[in-house]
């Protein structure tokens, strides 16, 4: 029996992970890979691509309304028969969501959900500033073994992706997950891959792949599709499969060393001020000033 | 001798904010405490925003912990609670919590609803004040909320945030002061084990001294005696620290002063000085109070008198140690060592008092009538209160039931009369006061009376 | 990955993970159920149980911590570690006096619990609690040199999201003491009984070993606290006389004693809430044989035990031997008892847990008394054969299941107004407002009094004399009964299901409503 891979993707919301990995997922199973993608963000909609745009229905609110529930209840075959599944989580401002991620993992593992199933790839795409304790779930011993994070040059992402490094930095120490690489997301400029390159140095981590800014992908999302998926010869699905191909094979596993205190903060304003000198002469910026979306 | 702290220290910082890991610790969480403190208040009920277990865990680690004292009118099992589970954890408690409490007031006869919050709602930050303010606009039912998640703090805690839920949500915002009539505090129901008997032999000193005396806690008169407390003319409190916020809110929102009692009198001495401290504040003619005085102790000495003939024969001026919180460390061993000839040689003060106080509590031990000073330490891991003990000469042991069977088993006298004593059952017994110190006495000969 | 597959898949357990499923999901269990005992059998035939009716009034409970709680504080050479805030294992302070009041000629042995606790305050809430709690391990380690600590996890360190297994990881090396995480975060399940699990998988992943040897004469009993001093001493007397030993289990017990529950050469329950989840994953994981009912109370039940026991230890000759002496031995007590409850016609409602739920109804047919209704605190769907049997011998009856929840106690009381009412004392104070003749359901751990016990023969006996001076003699109910406040307003006593079905919840705003009011 082959290995199975578990990896969990991280990122900051809004910042593109869901797209990315369903389109990795889409990806993996068209190359002949069982898929499961499990949604671990109480929005619930990881796995939307990949079941024409629809909701399924959540671990938690299947469990808090079920009789007798099963993991057919909860696992959701999508696009290339690949497995969806979505944690689920409360509405914003109530409960908590962290705590809602473990229930729903556990579950699921309790009820042997990797056997019953057998996928090759597990992907958990995961709401990422690691906050509490809940959302480092994925990244303990004897669940994701693979990170990934999903960023841009954005500061805010940056920073998050930062946090996410001293989690694993954390349980790293017993047992838990390593990290593999920086998903380069919405690059289209030079100065952006710069930003990334950068950082990807200063906290000696790599760089899985860039991934650049496309129209293509927003069609094929208000379609309810993965870029695989509506536009599979598109040059854009073509960065995604070659994504893919790397995170299937990638079995680089590393501690990545964030940086501490204050040394992110001096770090990033030394880009805000190269980015000021080169904002006199580009007009194309603003999407990249740190702490801009 | 006077036994009011003359000055008001501020506090400013507790001594211990570090809260290590604690062996054995001998007080409960906010919730745990603040139930209690609610339940002790006659057809006051509690609903706790809760998980399911926090008030059965109380039940058995406290009030069954303070002298296995019953559930009463609505306590153990029988306490509206939301019982929450993860359900409430991932989604939200607010809509159980409306649900709980209409239910509650269908259900449940009382006059007076308290929500009480723990450790779930805290966390996940259900919004307990609107759903309360929301209930309340649609129902004509006293109805208040403490917040008191566990974390929050310690039994004291507890007692406090819901007596100072009561004075901010509750009681209006002016009063007419009653001439004569006074609150007490500080004496934490369940915490205190005797806190009945306590409060009740209380107000039968001041009673008898023509004053009016509103105890709150058990109390039959319940919601009345909680309205009335603004109309006190002094407030009075048992303790150097615990209740202090209470009449210090009290004292800005009604202008009532309050005296402060560093431990609760036991037996003719102490007791004796209360009332003259009291006096000294209060409008009581020299008359009513000598005779007072003569009448309760020349109770008091007769019984001594009577006792003395066992006493003199078996207590051959033993060494004694105590070990409780501040009112009973100091209650008792000021007792037995001023008026019973025992010898004071350890004190060990279990409720991390704050520092500010700490120099007030040592003067009152250092100031007992014998050469023999106490060793005074604040401890509160049962792991070193036990080494503390096992390193000291002592014939007699007046502690928890946590050090009962050590006791026993080095041969010690041995009486629980601090929290948790799991080795006996309180309905009104008391030690304090004139009775309380006839009755206190009885229960020590009774650890070894017999025909000589 | 677990080892084995369980024969009936549905109740696989999976040691591979921290925690146990909650109950309601490893078993289909339930705490609402008011209704027919048939009607209980017919629902869990279909898996129709559970979670489809709620409770929108609640009174306080149990959950998974307390109950672990109950169940750690006794290990002899074992601390407990409560990783919470202080009030949740108050309780622990308890442990000096239990088991004290047993004489020493009756065999107690010598005893020194501990317990410990992180202490969580609000800055632990908030930055994590896990480095305070590897400071308390190392305190009970050092402190008294354990062979082993158990660590209950509780809802604060759940909803923080504390790793237990990753500090567990890192510390281990350095501690002496075999240290067990336990999962019983008090919200973990709607099911207090699922701490018993919690407890389990514990046990079962972090302290029992790869049997080195089959102890053929070992039998495991996972026992409650409610099986008294003397209850232990009648089941190994009568295990004694088939040649057998009892490994009484976490009662009591020491870390070794769970270490090799592994070498047992059967598992037999004496409550399935408590003991089936030790029990399925000592067969799963081990090859132990289990059965799970019935416990030894009352008559049939207690010989069907022995047999079984017989059964899975070669001993089934000596077993019918020591039936028929038995039997000899306490027929004529039986006989006389029965002829002081004969004519009487005394009905009885009983409230507990699921072991004497199940057990009591048969064990009062047995002495000749008609049993009105049953609660029990919880029901699992794994015993269907045996609800049905029990039907079959001693006809229909009501079945309620709630977590204590007194107030709907005092409805079904009101309904069946029964002779003699068997109760737990926590429930509320319920027992206070019966009138009637109100007895304890069952005594405690510690209990060495000779009224104290209730399994096998001796305790048949015992608690048939019991239930008769209760049914003739109750001026304590009475007393009772009178003078006590009720604080439960008159309405309620209308009200027909103290249950809403679950997809109406919301659209009520009061029970008042449900009456229409």
């Amino acid at each position: 029996m082959k290995k199975r891979k578990e990896i969990a993707i991280y990122g900051k919301g809004g910042i593109g992970k869901s797209t990315t990995t369903s389109n990795i997922s889409a990806a993996l199973s068209d190359e002949g890979y069982t898929v499961m993608q499990i949604g671990c963000d109480p929005k619930s909609d990881s796995t939307n691509t990949l079941t024409n745009g629809k909701s399924i229905p959540t671990v938690l609110e299947t469990l808090r309304n079920g009789r007798n529930v099963g993991l057919e209840d909860m696992i959701h075959e999508g696009f290339n028969g690949i497995l969806c599944v979505e944690a689920g989580g409360p509405e914003p401002g109530v409960g908590c969501a962290g705590r809602g991620i473990i229930t729903a993992v556990e579950f699921l593992k309790q009820k042997f959900v990797f056997e019953e199933y057998s996928p090759d790839v597990v992907l958990y795409d995961v709401l990422g500033d690691v906050v509490c304790g809940g959302f480092a779930m994925p990244i303990r011993e004897g669940v994701a073994s693979q990170v990934y994070t999903v960023s841009s040059a954005d500061f805010m992402a940056l920073y998050a992706a930062n946090n996410l490094f001293k989690g694993i930095k954390k349980y790293s120490n017993n047992g838990g997950a390593l990290f593999s690489g920086i998903i380069a997301n919405s690059i289209n400029l030079p100065i952006q891959k710069r930003i990334l390159e950068d950082f990807s140095l200063q906290t000696k981590s790599t760089i899985a792949e860039f991934v650049p800014r496309s129209l293509t992908v927003t069609r094929s999302e208000l379609g309810g599709k993965t870029t695989i998926e509506s536009d599979p010869d598109s040059e854009q699905a073509g960065v995604y499969r070659k994504l893919a191909k790397h995170i299937i094979k990638n079995d680089n596993e590393y501690v990545p060393s964030p940086l501490e205190g204050d040394e992110l903060k001096i770090w990033a304003e030394s880009w805000s001020d190269k980015l000021l000198e080169q904002k006199e002469t580009e007009h194309d910026l603003e999407c990249v000033v740190p702490g801009a979306e | 001798m006077n036994n009011e702290i003359n000055s008001t220290p501020e506090f400013e910082s507790s001594p211990d904010t570090e809260y290590p890991p604690l062996e054995g610790p001998r007080f409960t969480c906010a919730l745990g405490s603040a139930i209690g403190t609610v339940l002790a208040i006659d057809r006051a009920i509690p609903i706790l925003h809760a998980g399911s277990g926090c008030g059965f865990a109380n039940l058995f680690g406290y009030q069954y912990g303070a002298g296995i004292q019953g559930v009463g009118y609505v306590g153990g099992c029988a306490t509206p609670s939301c019982n929450l589970s993860q359900d409430e954890v991932v989604f939200g408690g607010e809509s159980r919590l409306k649900e709980q409490i209409e239910n509650t007031f269908e259900i449940i006869d009382g006059d007076l609803y308290v929500v009480l919050n723990g450790c779930v709602p805290g966390l996940i930050g259900d919004d307990v004040q609107a759903v309360v303010k929301d209930v309340k606009s649609k129902f004509d039912y006293p109805l208040i909320h403490a917040d008191t998640s566990g974390f929050k703090g310690d039994s004291y805690v507890g007692y406090e945030e819901t007596l100072l839920a009561i004075v901010d949500q509750l009681l209006p915002e002016k009063a007419t002061k009653k001439k004569g009539l006074v609150n007490i505090f500080g004496v934490v129901p369940f915490q205190n084990i005797f806190w009945k008997g306590d409060l009740q032999e209380i107000k039968r000193i001041l009673t008898k001294l023509g004053l009016e005396v509103n105890i709150i806690f058990g109390d039959p008169e319940g919601l009345k005696t909680v309205e009335r407390i603004p109309e006190a003319e002094y407030n009075l409190v048992f303790s150097p620290w615990v209740g202090r916020k209470v009449v210090e809110k009290l004292e800005e929102k009604y202008n009532t002063p309050y005296l402060t009692f560093t431990h609760l009198p036991i037996g003719g001495q102490d007791t004796t000085a209360f009332i003259e401290s009291v006096v000294e504040k209060l409008d009581v003619s020299a008359e009513t109070l000598d005779r007072v005085i003569q009448e309760e102790s020349r109770d008091f000495y007769d019984d001594v008198d009577n006792a003395s003939d066992f006493m003199i024969f078996a207590f051959p001026t033993l060494p004694f140690a105590v070990v409780g919180d501040t009112t009973y460390a100091l209650g008792h061993t000021r007792f037995l060592a001023n008026e019973l000839g025992f010898i004071p040689s350890l004190v060990i003060i279990t409720d991390n008092p704050p520092l500010e106080v700490r120099k007030t509590i040592e003067e009152k031990l250092a100031d007992v009538d014998s050469p023999f000073k106490p060793k005074v330490v604040y401890q509160q891991d049962s792991y070193e209160i036990k080494q503390l003990v096992d390193k000291e000469q002592i014939a007699v042991l007046l502690a928890s039931s946590k050090e009962k069977h050590y006791a026993l088993e080095k041969g010690l006298l041995y009486l629980s009369i601090s929290f948790p004593a799991f080795d006996r059952v309180i309905l009104r017994k008391t030690y304090t006061g004139y009775k309380g110190g006839t009755s206190f006495i009885e229960d020590l000969c009774a650890l070894c009376a017999g025909p000589f | 990955m677990s080892k084995k597959l369980n024969k009936d898949k549905k109740w696989r357990i999976n040691l591979d993970e921290p925690a146990p499923l909650p109950k309601e999901q490893l078993w289909n269990s339930t705490k609402t159920f008011y209704g027919k005992a048939s009607e209980i059998l017919e629902k869990s035939r279909k898996h129709e149980l559970q979670q489809d009716q709620d409770r929108i009034f609640r009174q306080n409970a149990m959950c998974p911590n307390f109950t672990s709680v109950l169940r750690l504080m006794t290990i002899r050479d074992g601390i407990t570690i409560s990783h919470a805030p202080v009030g949740c294992a108050g309780y622990l302070n308890a442990q000096p006096q239990l088991f004290q009041g047993i004489p020493k000629e009756l065999g107690r042995p010598e005893l020194d619990f501990h317990w410990l606790t992180s202490n969580l305050r609000e800055n632990d809430v908030i930055f994590g609690g896990s480095e305070k709690l590897g400071k308390t391990i190392k305190l009970a380690d050092e402190r008294y040199k354990p062979r082993s600590i158990f660590v209950l996890a509780s809802c604060v360190s759940g909803i923080i999201g504390d790793d237990l297994e990753g500090l567990v990881r890192e510390i281990q090396p350095d501690t002496k003491a075999t240290i067990v995480p336990i999962h019983c975060e008090g919200t973990r399940s709607r099911i207090w009984q699922s701490g018993y699990d919690s407890v389990w998988h514990g046990v079962l992943k972090y302290l029992v070993r790869e049997p080195k040897k089959t102890q053929e004469d070992l039998v495991n009993i996972p026992a409650s606290f409610s099986l008294t001093w003397i209850d232990r001493q009648e089941l190994t007397r009568l295990l004694a006389k088939l040649g057998l030993r009892p490994n009484f289990v976490p009662e009591l017990a020491t870390t070794e004693q769970l270490e090799i529950l592994a070498e047992a050469a059967v598992t037999a329950p004496v409550c399935g809430s408590l003991g089936n989840y030790l029990g399925y994953g000592l067969e799963q994981e081990f090859d132990v044989p289990f059965f799970n009912y019935p416990p030894p109370f009352g008559l049939h039940n207690t010989e069907s035990w022995l047999r079984k026991i017989a059964e899975f230890t070669g001993k089934e000759n000596e077993v019918e031997k020591l039936i028929e002496e038995e039997r000899a031995a306490i027929e004529p007590k039986l006989e006389a008892l029965r002829k002081e409850f004969k004519g009487d016609e005394a009905t009885v409602l009983d409230w507990g847990g699921q072991a004497r739920g199940l057990g009591l109804p048969l064990l009062t047919h047995e002495l000749g008394l008609d049993v009105k209704g049953i609660g029990m605190y919880e029901y699992d769907e794994v015993i269907p054969e045996a609800v049905e049997e029990l039907i079959e011998k001693v006809g229909d009856f009501d079945v309620v299941v709630a977590d204590m929840q007194p107030y709907e106690l005092e409805q079904i009381f009101i309904k069946h107004k029964p002779d003699v009412y068997t109760t737990c004392p926590f429930t509320g104070g319920h027992f206070k407002r019966a009138h009637t003749a109100g007895v304890r359901h069952h005594s405690f751990r510690g209990d060495p009094t000779p009224n104290s016990p209730q399994y096998g023969y001796i305790g048949l006996i015992t608690y048939g004399n019991f239930l008769l001076r209760a049914h003739k003699h109750h001026t304590l109910n009475k007393t009772l009964g009178t003078h006590v406040r009720q604080p439960y307003k008159e309405k309620i006593y209308r009200q027909h299901s103290p249950f809403v079905k679950k997809e109406e919840k919301g659209k009520i705003t009061s029970l008042a409503k449900e009456e229409g009011k």
